[in-house]
């Protein structure tokens, strides 16, 4: 592809982005938990999601919100594409996930709702974190470190660094997989050594919003069954899905669904380690949310940016091998 | 089109069903009246979307509709699937603003 292709394409991506968001910028108002930003900042305090406090507090008007809010999403979107380079697919399967990327109906509630901010700007440091980590440079490791704080200055997502930095070191063969096997085993019994998952599920929460830990991690598994299926058909996007209304049964299914999906990712680590690393980016990020409870509300949209990145990462790999394995 | 080649169409169907899908999607996010009224569509059994279906609809002066809403809303708490928590929650809002509703018309 020449420079004057990668012009043309990127122009037709912020075209298509202006057509999808370019009225809602203009328009539309806040809405819903935008109301807790708008009512509480003060003077940001530093901590995580100072970033995103500051935001709130210098722009604390609908259209440069949603502004702000979609140049990030577009941010994020050259990012993944950057990402998807670097992995090592063609050029073309590149523009492929940044055009998916940034028209994704799933993630409409990430540009679109101005409360989520938090997640975009901690989606940057994050994916900042994971291409500097390939660097051969000597600055790799205080970039990493860099980007993650930027990350967490948007929210706590970013932590998932520490998960995900192995993860494309040793798909981009720069780590070997005994490591990257090593350091997660190390994760996992750290894990399961020190956290009490029960009072981890309800931290944070009053007596009233409690719920009992195995119920959290059934319906969260129905949450992650729901978003792929959204994400794959780009239909049924709802910002309060109904998921207690769900059978046990089904929920035990969808949970068990997601569970099987990681032992497949795992098989596939030596055949197609691309397709392995999106689909265990994907259920990486998405695990945090099976232990930590969100007030009220189970796995949603605007909280599926990361995982999403992945499955997109194993979406996108096998069309360019069909794509490369048929030209 | 040599540089993109025919494997491209798969992909640009998709993009182009999902571009269609978002700009739809998009306008509910316009307002807290057309964000609800969406919710409510799509899940029309969950009582904190109901009220917050209501609540915004009492707030643009349609109050019939609103007070609907919240007694919907206040029924479907009781259904046993509710979690306690939503159940507590739903049936105050909906009581707190009932009596508020009261008390502003004596």
């Amino acid at each position: 592809m020449t420079r004057r292709h990668h012009l043309l394409m990127g122009s037709g991506l912020l075209a298509l982005v202006v057509v999808i968001y370019g009225r809602h910028i203009l328009h539309a108002e806040f809405v819903y938990e935008d109301g807790v930003w708008l009512v509480s900042p003060g003077t940001p305090s530093l901590g995580p999601r100072v970033l995103a406090e500051l935001a709130w507090w210098l722009w604390p008007s609908p259209q440069a919100m949603h502004a702000l809010s979609v140049v990030l999403f577009v941010a994020v979107g050259a990012l993944v594409g950057l990402l998807a380079t670097r992995l090592g697919l063609s050029a073309l399967a590149s523009w492929g996930a940044r055009a998916l990327f940034l028209t994704a109906p799933v993630l409409v509630e990430s540009a679109a709702y101005a409360a989520s901010l938090p997640e975009l700007i901690a989606a940057i440091g994050l994916l900042a974190a994971c291409l500097f980590s390939t660097l051969q440079t000597r600055w790799r490791w205080p970039l990493v470190a860099l980007a993650m704080l930027f990350g967490v200055g948007g929210k706590e997502t970013a932590l998932l660094t520490v998960g995900l930095v192995p993860l494309t070191l040793w798909v981009c063969g720069i780590w070997p997989l005994r490591r990257l096997v090593f350091f997660g085993a190390a994760g996992v019994a750290l894990g399961v050594l020190t956290v009490d998952v029960p009072a981890l599920v309800n931290w944070g929460e009053s007596g009233d919003l409690s719920i009992p830990g195995r119920d959290w991690v059934f319906t969260q598994g129905a949450a992650v069954y729901r978003l792929v299926g959204v994400s794959l058909s780009g239909t049924g996007m709802a910002i309060d899905p109904d998921l207690d209304i769900l059978a046990p049964a089904v929920k035990g299914f969808a949970l068990a669904a997601v569970g099987l999906t990681g032992l497949i990712a795992l098989t596939l680590t030596q055949t197609r380690p691309i397709l392995a690393f999106g689909l265990l980016w994907c259920l990486l990020s998405a695990a945090p949310r099976f232990l930590v409870q969100t007030p009220r509300s189970y796995f949603n949209e605007h909280q599926w940016l990361v995982p999403f990145i992945g499955l997109l990462i194993a979406g996108v790999s096998l069309w360019d091998n069909w794509q490369l394995r048929t030209a | 089109m040599s540089v993109l080649g025919r494997r491209i169409w798969p992909l640009v169907v998709l993009i182009a069903w999902f571009t269609l899908q978002s700009h739809d999607y998009v306008r509910v996010f316009q307002s807290n009246q057309t964000l609800w009224a969406h919710a409510v569509t799509a899940a029309p059994y969950k009582p904190r979307v109901v009220v917050n279906y209501g609540l915004t609809l009492l707030q643009a002066n349609q109050l019939q509709a609103g007070v609907a809403q919240l007694a919907l809303a206040h029924q479907l708490a009781a259904l046993p699937h509710i979690p306690e928590s939503d159940r507590a929650i739903t049936q105050a809002t909906v009581e707190a603003n009932i009596q508020a509703m009261r008390q502003a018309s004596r």
